[in-house]
C-alpha cells in the first residue's frame, strides 16, 4: 500500500482545561473517501482542523503527504510546515466563507495567484475548468451575495480544487444549506470522489456516507471509537454509542 | 400612468398596487420634510431680515443685519475655505494613517506594539483637542521646535482624529468574520497576505462611511484652530474682522453659512459614497 496520504499519531487537544481529542491515532491512505460522524461536541470538526492547523495540536503529530509537522517544532521553522501542509490540503467550511468582496471567479484564482505566484492568465485557466467541473462557470462574474447557499459551497469546493490539494477536508459541507440545496453539494462532493480525491469528510449525512465513502470512523467524547466499512458500520456497530448515533439518524430520516 | 386598468392591459396585482402605494407614501412624506425645510429656512432669513411688522398693539422688530459690512468683507471670509479644507483634507489623510497603525497595533500580539497603540489612543483621548492645538502652538516652541501654523493645526488634528477614528477601524476589522481569515488561512496565505487580501478591503467598506462622518466634523473642528492666529481659515478671517468694527454678528453668521453650506455638501457627496458601497455588499 501506497505512503499514507494523512497521518495522525497520538493527537491531543485541549481547549482551556477541555479535553476535545483523546490520543488520536489516524492513517488516510490516498485516494481514500473518510467520513467522520459523531455528535456535535465529540471533536470531529477540532480533529480535522488540526488537519491543516487551523487548530495546533496540544500534543502528537500531523502527517500531510510526506510533510511531518511535530508540535515540538516551533518558530519559523513550524510556519513553514504548516504553510506547506495547507498547500497539500484543501478545506470546505459549513458556512462557505467565501470573499465576499470577489467575484466567483476572483474567489477562486485568489489562492493560485496570491499564495502559489501563479500566472494570472494560468489561474483564470485552472480556475474556470474547476468552475465547470462544479457546475459553476456560468456565475463566475457574480458576487457571493447573489449565490444560493448550495452554488456558493460549489464555489467553495472549486476554490480548494483548484489549489490541486492531495487531500479534501470538509467542515459539515451541508448543515447550512436547506434542505433542497443539499443534493447539489453532494453531488459536487461524490463526483470529486470518482475522480480519485483523497478526501476526509464531517457529516450528518448518513446517505452520503453509506454511498460514497469508503470508511467511516465515530467519535464520542474525543476519542475514535469506531472505524469500519459503511456497510459493517450500519450493519453490525460494535459500539452500542455507535449503535446510538445510527438509531437516531434513522429515526431522524423517517 | 395611475389608471392601467384599461382594455387590453392586466390590472396591476395587489402586490404591485401596494408597493406602489408604499412608494407614494415615501415620496410624499419626503416632500413634506421639504417643505418645511424650506419654511424653517425662510423663516430663519426672516429672522434676520430687519423687518418691523405691527401685530395689533404689539411691534415685533427681527434683527437687522449691517449688510454693507457683510458685502465689504464677504470675499474676505470666503477665502478662508480654501484653508479650512486644506488643513481638513491634509489632517484627515495623516488621521487615517494613525487610525490604521493604531487599529493594526490593537490586534498585535506583541505586547510593546500593543502598548503603544493603547497608550496614544488614551493619552489622546484623554485630554481636550482645544489643549493639544495650543500644545502644538505655543508648548512646543518653548522646545525650540517651531511649526507652521498649517503643519501643528495638522498634526493636532491628525494625531487626535486618528485616536478616535482608531476604533471605527477597530469595528471594522472585527467586523470581518474569523471565518475570512480562516478561509484565507487554509488556502496557504500567510498573516500578512490574509491581512491586505481579504481583512483590510472588507474592513475599510466597512470604515469609510464612519470617516466621511469624522471628515466632516473635522471640517468644522478646524475652527478650533483659528484660536492660535496662525491659520488664517473661515473662524480666524470671521473673528478678526467682527472684532475689528463691532460687527460680530454679522462675521458670525457669515462663517456659520460658510461652514453650514460646506457641511451640506460633504454630506451629499458622503451618502452618495455610502450608498455606492452598500451596493454589492453582503
Amino acid at each position: 500500500m501506497s505512503l499514507p496520504i494523512v497521518k495522525i499519531s497520538n493527537l491531543d487537544k485541549y481547549f482551556g482545561r477541555l479535553h476535545v481529542l483523546r490520543n488520536i491515532d489516524l492513517e488516510v491512505p490516498e485516494r481514500q473517501v473518510v467520513c467522520l460522524i459523531g455528535r456535535s461536541g465529540s471533536g470531529k470538526s477540532t480533529l480535522l482542523r488540526c488537519i491543516n492547523f487551523l487548530e495546533d495540536p496540544s500534543h502528537g503529530i500531523v502527517e500531510v503527504d510526506g510533510i511531518r509537522v511535530p508540535v515540538e517544532v516551533k518558530g519559523k521553522e513550524r510556519r513553514q510546515l504548516v504553510h506547506d501542509v495547507r498547500l497539500k490540503t484543501g478545506m470546505v467550511f459549513q458556512e462557505f466563507n467565501l470573499f465576499p468582496h470577489m467575484s466567483v471567479l476572483e474567489n477562486v484564482i485568489e489562492g493560485p495567484i496570491t499564495v502559489k505566484g501563479m500566472d494570472r492568465k494560468l489561474a483564470v485557466e485552472l480556475a474556470e475548468q474547476s468552475l465547470d467541473s462544479v457546475g459553476m462557470l456560468w456565475k463566475k462574474d457574480e458576487f457571493p451575495l447573489r449565490l444560493s447557499g448550495g452554488q456558493k459551497q460549489r464555489v467553495a469546493i472549486a476554490r480548494a480544487l483548484t489549489m490541486q490539494p492531495r487531500v479534501m477536508l470538509f467542515d459539515e459541507p451541508t448543515s447550512a444549506l436547506d434542505p433542497e440545496l443539499i443534493g447539489e453539494v453532494l453531488n459536487v462532493m461524490k463526483k470529486v470522489a470518482s475522480e480519485g480525491m483523497t478526501m476526509i469528510v464531517v457529516t450528518h449525512e448518513m446517505g452520503f456516507a453509506r454511498e460514497v465513502a469508503d470508511r467511516v470512523l465515530v467519535m464520542s467524547e474525543g476519542e475514535l471509537i469506531e472505524d469500519a466499512t459503511p456497510e459493517d458500520l450500519f450493519n453490525q456497530p460494535k459500539d452500542p454509542r455507535t449503535k446510538a448515533l445510527i438509531d437516531r439518524y434513522r429515526t431522524g430520516e423517517q | 400612468m395611475a389608471t392601467t386598468t384599461q382594455q387590453g392591459q392586466a390590472p396591476l396585482s395587489q402586490a404591485e398596487r401596494l408597493y406602489q402605494a408604499q412608494l407614494r407614501k415615501e415620496r410624499q412624506f419626503r416632500a413634506n420634510v421639504g417643505v418645511s425645510w424650506a419654511i424653517l429656512f425662510f423663516f430663519l432669513i426672516f429672522l434676520f431680515s430687519g423687518q418691523s411688522i405691527e401685530v395689533g398693539s404689539f411691534n415685533f422688530q427681527t434683527i437687522e443685519l449691517d449688510t454693507a459690512f457683510i458685502l465689504k468683507n464677504i470675499a474676505f471670509i470666503a477665502e478662508g475655505l480654501w484653508q479650512t479644507l486644506l488643513i481638513s483634507v491634509l489632517s484627515i489623510l495623516f488621521a487615517m494613517i494613525l487610525a490604521l497603525l493604531a487599529a493594526l497595533g490593537r490586534l498585535s500580539t506583541f505586547p510593546p506594539i500593543y502598548a503603544i497603540s493603547t497608550f496614544y489612543v488614551s493619552l489622546i483621548r484623554g485630554t481636550p483637542l482645544y489643549l493639544q492645538i495650543f500644545f502644538f502652538f505655543l508648548a512646543l516652541p518653548q522646545l525650540g521646535i517651531i511649526l507652521s501654523g498649517i503643519v501643528a493645526g495638522v498634526m493636532a488634528l491628525g494625531l487626535n482624529y486618528g485616536a478616535y477614528m482608531s476604533e471605527v477601524f477597530r469595528a471594522g476589522l472585527s467586523s470581518v468574520g474569523k471565518g475570512q481569515r480562516e478561509a484565507a488561512m487554509a488556502l496557504g496565505m500567510t498573516p500578512g497576505q490574509t491581512m491586505r487580501r481579504i481583512v483590510l478591503p472588507q474592513a475599510l467598506r466597512f470604515a469609510i462611511p464612519p470617516m466621511g462622518n469624522d471628515f466632516i466634523s473635522m471640517t468644522k473642528d478646524s475652527a478650533l484652530v483659528s484660536a492660535t492666529g496662525f491659520v488664517h481659515e473661515l473662524m480666524w478671517r470671521a473673528t478678526k474682522v467682527g472684532r475689528a468694527q463691532f460687527n460680530n454678528l454679522e462675521a458670525l453668521i457669515m462663517a456659520a453659512m460658510f461652514y453650514w453650506t460646506l457641511t451640506l455638501i460633504l454630506t451629499y457627496f458622503q451618502g452618495k459614497l455610502e450608498a455606492r458601497l452598500a451596493r454589492g455588499d453582503r
